[in-house]
């Protein structure tokens, strides 16, 4: 592999191509960009020599529809931003509008939405290892994940009655309880997991094609990644052990036991192991959860009349990164502004640093590595 | 700010608003919920600022984590605000700021931070997609959201919508 | 509805071509793989293990030039129509369309903002439209039953069933 070029400064690529010079459009319909993210590449054969990413295929106004509804009814528009983490996204938007009006929550409420939350990361995660791989060209991972995703997907259906986008979270704690039998549920089907990760790590961690398309591609180091505000397994797996829920936890996650993996090498395969490992966190910060969460009641109490005073910002470790939530008030019960700070958005310029130097199809797994998602990305 | 106010703060956050007053005395520094200290600066002041805040040793926010703005008409300008961290791990070194830059609504300029944070240049670029800010310095200023044809800064309080209505297509 | 409505002599098809070329249209619908928003999650989960679309002869294709049916999966908006509008007019005929989703039907919980366009039929034409947000796997399937009903009525005069 050719060694990573670094630039600092990004500057539009005005030149015109030599002679065995290409600029090559990468999507927006691409099956492997996840959506409708367009890459600029000018290549040499098959080789990226600069690339410029092209966003916006999916913006949707979030920010601007935040300032015309009421505080609750801005949170099934936070899960159509994060669309594959909606419970993240949630929380971060309703942290935000409950310390700008001073609800308590419950705790039962936070460990409900921590079992959530972590449900959520799982479900995220085992999309990515499933089209991560079917990028890659492992067509039997794909339809694995999707079938772990399936049995995760019933749990949630129970409990909060959707299958991707639950409007679950509210100002104050949850919209309903936990479901008589949700231990029990929840408890198979992280038994089930734990089996079938097994199966996992046999197909691709070990394996020598997957290893070759993935160790020492798509390089940063972890100042670039710092630089760059990289955040989440990005960012871990450089081997910055930053991660909110540890660094400067929210909800009760300081109650928790848990690890925080990083990686070695900043490539693509210590992105992928991080994330191989954050399903066991997840595992196990759901059983210890189970274990001790109280009764009493889910939802605090909140004025029917709700008035956002003041401006807060609030931070979430989503499957992706870190999400956060600028959240301004004039008094009413609108949000005056509300900015959603998305991952992805930043991760996307790393694409650059990441693959300069490699081959295209290496841009395949680049992107797969960083686990874009659009709506997000767009808002 | 009081001397009053000054000692309820945290003692990790100490040294940082003792480091800022030392260059900057006129500074005002707000303690927020979460321990934010929150910072007002003068745009022609924020690029001597910007760089102390990075480089000074006892500061050394290096990560940037979102540059955004909000638009108060009604007060005739446009804030700019940045939301600055520190990385690790140790809670002593922490620390969380926010700088605010009011800018005028008819003309925002602002010294642009990608030199100082390379991560800033997607955030500028909506920033000024979406407000019309100007960020001068910046490499690559263009719109990043809308299509480049776009007419206007859609959150601005004040935009209008203005596109011809289209009608359905038929086989 | 199928190929055979009654076997006049046993062992012995006969129909008409165009029951033939419909039956055999609808029975291999292969889709393009387009994901847009929310949507295309859910697209990818019915192609996958549990519901599986491969059962009514659709498989994806990434290329506009090799596949039958577009699935519009998600909000499309000013600087995607051109997009869309471009990958529609590489299909070649017979082509169709599918709006899944609020969102493509007539921009949903989007509908009005700046930048939205109101509905994927206003840029190109559709024939069949899945509502719900984002619509379950079992929702687009009775989507796909719907176009292969309306398939094979093509250029056929088919006389509405008696209602009761």
């Amino acid at each position: 592999m050719a060694e990573t070029a670094v630039t600092s400064e990004v500057k539009q690529d005005t030149t015109t191509p030599a002679e065995h010079e290409l600029f090559v459009n990468m999507g927006p319909q691409h099956p492997s960009t996840h959506g409708v993210l367009r890459l600029l590449l000018r290549v040499d054969g098959e080789r990226v020599l600069s690339l410029k990413p092209d966003i916006g295929y999916l913006h949707r106004c979030f920010e601007k529809i935040a300032e015309r509804r009421s505080v609750q009814m801005v949170i099934p528009y936070c899960d159509r931003t994060d669309y594959l983490a909606a419970i993240t996204s949630e929380w971060a938007y309703v942290m935000a509008a409950e310390k700008l009006m001073g609800v308590e929550v419950p705790e039962r409420a936070e460990y409900i939405r921590v079992i959530v939350g972590e449900m959520q990361r799982i479900a995220s995660h085992l999309l990515w290892f499933g089209t991560f791989a079917l990028d890659l060209g492992a067509v039997t991972a794909f339809l694995y994940a999707f079938r772990e995703r399936e049995s995760l997907f019933d749990i949630f259906q129970k409990l909060t009655g959707a299958r991707m986008l639950y409007n679950y979270l509210r100002v104050g704690g949850v919209r309903n309880d936990l479901y008589e039998g949700f231990e029990e549920d929840i408890l198979r089907f992280l038994d089930l997991l734990e089996e079938r990760l097994i199966e996992y790590n046999k197909l691709l961690t070990g394996n020598r094609i997957f290893e070759s398309r993935t160790k020492g591609v798509g390089v940063i180091t972890k100042e670039q990644a710092i630089a760059y505000g990289a955040s989440g397994p990005v960012l871990r797996g450089c081997g910055v052990p930053q991660d909110l829920r540890k660094t400067d936890p929210y909800s009760v996650y300081d109650r928790f036991e848990f690890n925080i993996p990083v990686g070695e090498h900043g490539d693509v395969y210590s992105r992928y192991v991080v994330r191989m490992h954050e399903f066991y966190e997840s595992i196990r910060i759901i059983r210890q959860a189970i274990k001790t969460i109280p009764g009493g009641p889910w939802l605090g109490d909140v004025p029917r009349r709700m008035k956002l005073v003041g401006d807060v910002y609030t931070r979430v470790e989503s499957p992706r990164g870190e999400v956060g939530v600028y959240l301004v008030g004039d008094g009413s019960d609108q949000p005056y502004r509300c900015h959603y700070r998305s991952p992805c958005f930043v991760h996307l310029q790393l694409l650059e640093p990441m693959g300069v130097g490699h081959l295209i199809a290496d841009m395949v797994a680049i992107i797969g590595s960083i686990d874009i998602v659009m709506g997000e990305v767009d808002r | 700010m009081s001397e009053h106010e000054a000692t309820t703060w945290p003692e990790h956050l100490q040294p940082v608003a003792d480091a800022l007053r030392e260059r900057f005395p006129q500074l005002s520094i707000e303690l927020k919920p979460d321990n934010w200290l929150e910072v007002k600066v003068d745009a022609d002041q924020s690029p001597e600022f910007f760089r102390y805040i990075k480089e000074y040793p006892g500061l050394a926010f290096d990560y940037l984590l979102d540059v955004t703005a909000v638009d108060y008409i009604n007060e005739g300008k446009l804030q700019v605000v940045y939301h600055l961290a520190r990385l690790g791990t140790d809670a002593k070194k922490r620390g969380k700021l926010v700088v605010k830059i009011d800018l005028p609504r008819d003309n925002p300029r602002v010294r642009s931070v990608v030199d100082i944070w390379p991560t800033a240049n997607f955030h500028e670029r909506e920033v000024y997609d979406m407000f019309g800010v100007v960020f001068e310095g910046h490499p690559d200023l263009r719109r990043i959201l809308m299509r480049e044809d776009w007419v206007g800064h859609p959150l601005r309080k004040d935009y209008v919508d203005q596109r011809p209505k289209r009608t359905r297509v038929t086989r | 509805m199928g190929l055979i409505t009654h076997e006049a002599v046993p062992g012995v098809v006969t129909t008409s071509l165009r029951r033939l070329l419909n039956w055999s249209r609808k029975s291999s619908l292969w889709y393009m793989l387009f994901g847009i928003a929310c949507c295309a999650i859910e697209m990818m989960a019915t192609g996958a293990s549990r519901y599986d679309f491969d059962r009514f002869g659709m498989i994806f294709r990434a290329s506009p030039r090799q596949s039958d049916l577009m699935i519009v999966p998600g909000t499309v908006n000013e600087k995607m129509a051109d997009r869309v509008k471009v990958l529609y007019d590489q299909m070649a005929e017979p082509r169709w369309v599918i709006a899944m989703g609020g969102c493509a039907i007539n921009g949903g919980p989007y509908h009005g903002e700046y930048n939205i366009v109101d509905g994927v039929d206003k840029v190109i034409p559709v024939d069949v439209y899945v509502p719900g947000c984002p619509p379950r796997p079992e929702a687009l399937m009775h989507g796909v039953l719907l176009l292969q009903d309306k398939i094979m009525r093509e250029g056929i005069e088919i006389p509405a069933p008696a209602k009761g």
